[in-house]
């Protein structure tokens, strides 16, 4: 039931994004078609579709990808401390459980529901380019998928830390915001724009972009990382963890 | 269950900061009864509950709630099992149904009564498919009832249970109350509504500053209490009552006012030796002595 409340709580969040991320991806597809048929791409000679679509898409600058994560971030929103803010803390509190199994619930929902969002733009890019005369690779889909799930998970626990640090229906968000714009500065200095220094930023791994395990030329991903996506998801179980410790110490 | 006790306390005391919200409160519940918790606002009472269910960490001192320790977090999770909670602002959760709401808190207690919760549905005429978010105040405060309600609990805690309601919710809410009192729950109720408490409770805790400074029984009250008005034709001697150990002496130009616990007779006998008129003997209020009580603590 505490999954199914987590759920509830989520939803109309979820649906959202759902939609959204579906409408923008359809909107890159038929955006291929028409700039091939009038010859608009500001580039000579034109891109292929992989690179035009790797590059609006799963790339970065201006991209669905960062459009991604700052979903992920307003997924992230939730816990004690925002119910606290609702007024209903004091009712989930009274119930025989743990503070602990409600932080697990959310977190659990909340990374299966970034699962779902990652796999959204590589479904719909699958699905439409047969409708433009264009094809896309499935196992490139499906592994793009793959990155942006893991990754897309430890964007998600480090909201929801600051969700569980910062009471406030505007507090919270705009924190991991800030967060997130840190830590992307951060990461933009030149030292850690290579490898193996650049597989501490959590973007790159999720574009490929200068990563060993993407071929720029044919924008494809040879292999997935699996030992990082690994570690990356050990942060996101990491960061949840924080949060329910933090939420076991909190006073309601 | 510890004894007579559902819920004992021990020096509990909660800080925020430098302001201390409860300051070494020692608090005693009987079982089987309906306790009314008085303060003003800001008195304590709510924090004070936070800290019995677990939601707030005790700065320091210990307490128990039906013989388990509140500051242990398994213990406390365990009596939370026997325990009902309506919080003050009755908040549920606005996204579910009323349906929804119920088959939600039914699924973590082994001991729901689905009859209980049948007639209550039926008796509080809630609507099972409407959304928690567009019930009034009322509603919601006989939803969480309900809740509270269906399982039979050992002890019943509300906090300001009355606040923003109408007379007609009121009134339900009191006969809602004795009547899961008369079938064995231990109601403790906190509340700044004297005349609330004075109607269904047995007994009173009145918290001032975070502290307890009554301790009644409304029956002893009833019986014990008495306050007599003596009036003179000239001014009131200022020792009049200097050595006798009364709760309450208040002295206006002519006239005194005494309150006594036992000892009426003597009272009496005292004001007509120093040559009052007048002598007459009245009921004392619980109004009375939570106004006095908070007063002589400020």
């Amino acid at each position: 039931m505490l999954y199914l409340k987590s759920w509830h709580e989520s939803r109309i969040r979820f649906l959202l994004s759902l939609v959204f991320l579906c409408g923008i991806s359809s909107c890159v597809v038929f955006y291929f078609a028409y700039l091939h048929r009038y010859d608009r791409f500001r580039t000579h000679p034109s891109p292929d579709y992989a690179h035009y679509i790797w590059a609006v898409i799963f790339k970065g600058g201006n991209s669905v990808r960062e459009m991604f994560v700052l979903i992920v971030l307003f997924l992230g929103m939730g816990g004690l401390l925002r119910e606290r803010a609702h007024g209903t803390a004091a009712f989930s509190l009274a119930l025989p459980i743990s503070r602990w199994r409600f932080v697990v619930a959310r977190g659990l929902v909340g990374i299966l529901e970034v699962s779902a969002l990652s796999f959204v733009p590589a479904v719909t890019v699958l699905a439409l380019s047969p409708a433009i005369g264009q094809s896309f690779p499935p196992a490139q889909a499906t592994q793009f998928a793959i990155l942006w799930s893991a990754c897309g998970a430890a964007f998600f626990a480090g909201a929801f830390l600051c969700s569980a640090l910062v009471e406030g229906e505007y507090a919270s968000p705009v924190t991991a915001l800030s967060a997130l714009a840190l830590y992307s500065l951060t990461l933009s200095i030149s030292v850690f724009g290579k490898y193996p220094l650049n597989t501490l930023n959590i973007h790159s791994v999720m574009s490929g972009e200068g990563m060993p395990y993407f071929r720029p030329e044919t924008a494809q991903v040879i292999a997935l990382p699996w030992g990082t996506l690994i570690c990356i998801f050990g942060l996101a179980v990491g960061l949840l963890a924080l949060s329910a410790y933090v939420t076991q110490r909190q006073d309601f | 269950m510890s004894g007579d006790w559902s819920i004992e306390t021990h020096d509990l005391t909660k800080r925020f900061g430098r302001y201390e919200a409860v300051r070494a409160l020692n608090l005693k519940v009987p079982s089987h009864q309906i306790t009314g918790f008085l303060g003003n606002n800001g008195a304590g009472k709510s924090t004070t509950i936070k800290m019995l269910l677990g939601m707030t960490h005790p700065s320091s001192g210990s307490g128990t709630v039906l013989g388990r320790r509140i500051d242990d977090a398994r213990e406390n999770r365990e009596m939370r099992r026997r325990v009902a909670y309506v919080s003050e602002d009755k908040q549920l959760y606005a996204y579910l149904t009323v349906e929804e709401m119920v088959r939600f808190t039914r699924s973590f207690y082994e001991d729901w009564r689905t009859e209980t919760e049948q007639r209550l549905l039926r008796q509080y005429q809630l609507p099972l498919d409407r959304k928690v978010r567009s019930l009034s105040k009322g509603m919601r405060t006989k939803l969480a009832l309900l809740l509270a309600l269906a399982r039979r609990p050992e002890l019943l805690i509300l906090d300001e249970p009355s606040d923003a309601l109408d007379p007609a919710s009121i009134e339900e809410l009191l006969q809602a109350l004795v009547t899961a009192a008369g079938e064995g729950t231990t109601i403790f109720f906190s509340s700044h509504q004297i005349g609330e408490v004075e109607r269904i409770a047995d007994r009173v805790c009145i918290v001032n500053q975070g502290q307890v400074v009554g301790d009644l029984n409304l029956d002893q009250l009833r019986e014990n209490y008495r306050k007599i008005v003596a009036s003179f034709s000239r001014e009131v001697p200022s020792d009049l009552f200097s050595d006798m150990d009364l709760e309450q002496v208040q002295i206006h130009g002519r006239q005194a006012v005494a309150v006594t616990k036992h000892d009426s007779d003597n009272v009496m006998a005292r004001a007509w030796s120093a040559g009052a008129v007048s002598v007459d003997v009245e009921p004392v209020s619980l109004r009375e002595i939570f106004l006095e009580t908070t007063r002589r603590n400020d």
